[in-house]
This record gives C-alpha cells, structure tokens and sequence, in this order.
C-alpha cells in the first residue's frame, strides 16, 4: 500500500503541469478546474492496481485523464450544472514571478485556451495529446483512432489556432 | 519555428499550478471511503428489501386457506427474488466503464450505457410486467374460484390490467423517449458521431 501511494504520488508529481493543462482545456471555470482535477488524481489512483505496463505509464495516464474529464462533463450536465464547492483543503501555487512575461504569453496563451476549450472533445483531446508533445503513434494509443486520421485532423486544429492567436495579435 | 513548435511552446508555458500532496491523498481517500459507503449502504438496502418483502410473502403463503392463495403467495415471493436480483445485476452491468480504455472506446462505452437502459425500458414487460401481472391474477383467480363475487372479480381483474399498461406505456413512451433524448445529447458531448478511424 506504501509503495502503491508513493507510486501514485510520483505520477502525480510527475504529470502534474501536463494534467492541469489539460484541465485548464475541459474546463473554463477556474473554480471547478480542482474538483476535476482531484477527480482524475481518483481515477489514477483507482487504476493503478490494474496497471501492467501493456502501454506506456504516459499513455495510460492521458487514456485515463482524457476518459475522466469527459464523463465528469457528463456528469456534471446531469446534475444540472450547478457550481461545485471548491475544497479550500488543497493549496494551489502559481510559480511565475515575471509580471510582463506573464501577461504577454498569457493573453496568447488565453486566446489559444479559449479556443481549444471550443473545440469539439475528439478534436480537443488530439490537440492536447500533440501540444504534449506525443508522437502519432502514442496518440493512436490513447485515443484508438488511426495516424491518417489523426494528422488530419491536427492539421485542421492547428491551422484554426494558428489563426485565433494571430487574429489576437492582430486586435492589439 | 513550426506553427506546431509555436503552439507547443504557448501551451506549455502555462503557470504551472502545484498540489499539496498530502491533502491530495486525504481527499482521494475521502471520496474512496465515501464511495465505497455508499456501494455497502445500496447492498444492506436492496438484501434487506428482498428479505422483508420474501418473508411476508411466505408468512401469506404458510397461513394460505387454499393452494391456489399459497401459489399465488410463493409466486410473488419468487418474483420480488427475481426483481431484485435483476435490477442488481443490471446495475453491475451499468456501472461505468473503466477509464483505462481508448478515448473512442471509452466514448462508446459511455453511449452504450443509455443503450443498456434503453433496452431495459423496453423489455420491462417481460422481466417485471409480465411476471407481477401474472402474481396479482393468480390471486384474483384465487379469490373468485373460492367464491368471490364475479363483480368484484372483474373489477379487479380490469384494474390490475390497467395499472400494469400504465407501467408498461410508461416505461416504453415517455422513458425510451427520454433516454433516446439524453443518449443523443451525450452523443453529441462527447463527439461519438462521425469520427474517421
């Protein structure tokens, strides 16, 4: 048991940025970006036991991400999308100290985030594996759809962001 | 640099937010404790419902005047059996799917959960209709072949009948209804449709 939690805190510990980028892509209310969190920390922690290294650690962990956040949406749609209370338990940090740098790349980054949050949720979680940094083939291993149809659909996403964050540029 | 290396970089240069890793556990065993409360809690409730309903009907048997009364009694214990056991092992079935699939497989999962309860709507007149309607007629039967008024036999009789086609619309128009509603709205949530393999 020790070494299954010491185990899951070293994923978490891990993927911790990657999986809150990819919170921060479900879901645009900062207030209910922790409850999801914590709910895919619970799925990563339930599913460890049945973890045997068949696919990557990475690629398990994003198949369970992606699979939480989306029956969360689900969820939360059912329950008449009320606002859920944020555990004020849990301590969140920011890390940057740059004011300027923060606001330049932020503004960019928000105008990306926006429209990534639009997208539709087969285009949002291939967009989000390959902002990761997974290659096709992991991202076929995640998401069970072929490298053909991945790349053409990334090709399509990615022209769209280009053009929202130039579009932004543009506005200042 | 590639639009794909610009984007990359903008994504990545998101505040990174930290997590208290102790109270991170703490809320994961919370919620599993919870979890796993409710679950045993569902348990205690539908044994003890199928043991008080058994046992009443079996006392009704025992204290039965005729065969055709105890019949009726023991087929209506059988039945509460049947209907509790049917409803767990459907629930077992519904449960959600792991979250370790593929994100399509996962998405169909999700989708065929509505199917599932979609198919249990529209077959509620065999495994609950049929069998409850059966119990409740073996009683009218007995109560008229042991000289119950014809009267009151039919008005019976029309009742039972009644009430169990209520159910059985019910169930078959405005639930499969509703289910195919929401079953398209998820579908619709999650992108099931039209993805290229």
């Amino acid at each position: 048991m020790r070494s299954e939690q010491a185990r899951f805190l070293g994923i978490i510990e891990q993927y911790q940025p990657a999986l809150w980028r990819l919170v921060n892509s479900y879901e645009a209310d900062p207030g209910r970006r922790e409850d999801l969190f914590q709910e895919i920390a619970l799925g990563v922690w339930q599913s460890l036991p049945r973890f045997r290294g068949d696919s990557s650690e990475r690629t398990w962990l994003y198949r369970i991400a992606h699979n939480i956040a989306i029956s969360t949406l689900e969820s939360r749609r059912r329950r008449d999308t009320r606002e859920l209370p944020m555990p004020d338990s849990v301590e969140r940090v920011g890390r940057w100290s740059d004011p300027d740098r923060v606001l330049v790349v932020e503004e960019r980054r928000e105008a990306m985030l926006a429209a990534i949050q639009e997208l539709a949720p087969v285009d949002k979680q291939i967009i989000v594996l390959h902002l990761e940094g997974l290659s096709y083939q992991e991202i076929e291993e995640v998401s069970g759809f072929s490298e053909s149809a991945i790349a053409s659909r990334l090709s399509r996403i990615r022209d769209r962001l280009t053009d929202v964050i130039r579009k932004q540029e543009v506005r200042k | 640099m590639t639009p794909t290396d610009e984007l990359r970089q903008l994504w990545q240069s998101d505040i990174n937010e930290a997590i208290d890793q102790r109270e991170l556990m703490r809320e994961l065993e919370r919620r599993t404790r919870n979890f796993d409360r409710m679950n045993r809690r569902r348990d205690f409730r539908d044994i003890v419902a199928m043991l008080v309903v058994a046992v009443v009907y079996f006392w009704f048997a025992v204290r039965a005047g005729t065969t055709f009364e105890r019949v009726a009694d023991l087929w209506l214990v059988v039945f509460c059996g049947w209907f509790i056991f049917y409803l767990r092992r459907y629930a077992k079935l519904s449960r959600k799917p792991v979250p370790e699939q593929t994100l399509d497989v996962y998405r169909q999962a999700l989708v065929e959960r509505y199917d599932g309860q979609i198919r249990l709507a529209k077959s509620v007149k065999y495994w609950f209709i049929l069998p409850m309607w059966l119990g409740q007629m073996l009683y009218d039967i007995a109560y008229w072949v042991n000289g119950g008024k014809n009267i009151k036999f039919v008005m019976v009789t029309i009742f039972v009948t009644a009430v169990n086609a209520l159910v059985w619309w019910l169930n078959e128009g405005p639930a499969v209804r509703y289910l195919k509603r929401k079953r398209r709205e998820l579908a619709v949530l999650v992108g099931e449709e039209g993805v290229a393999k």
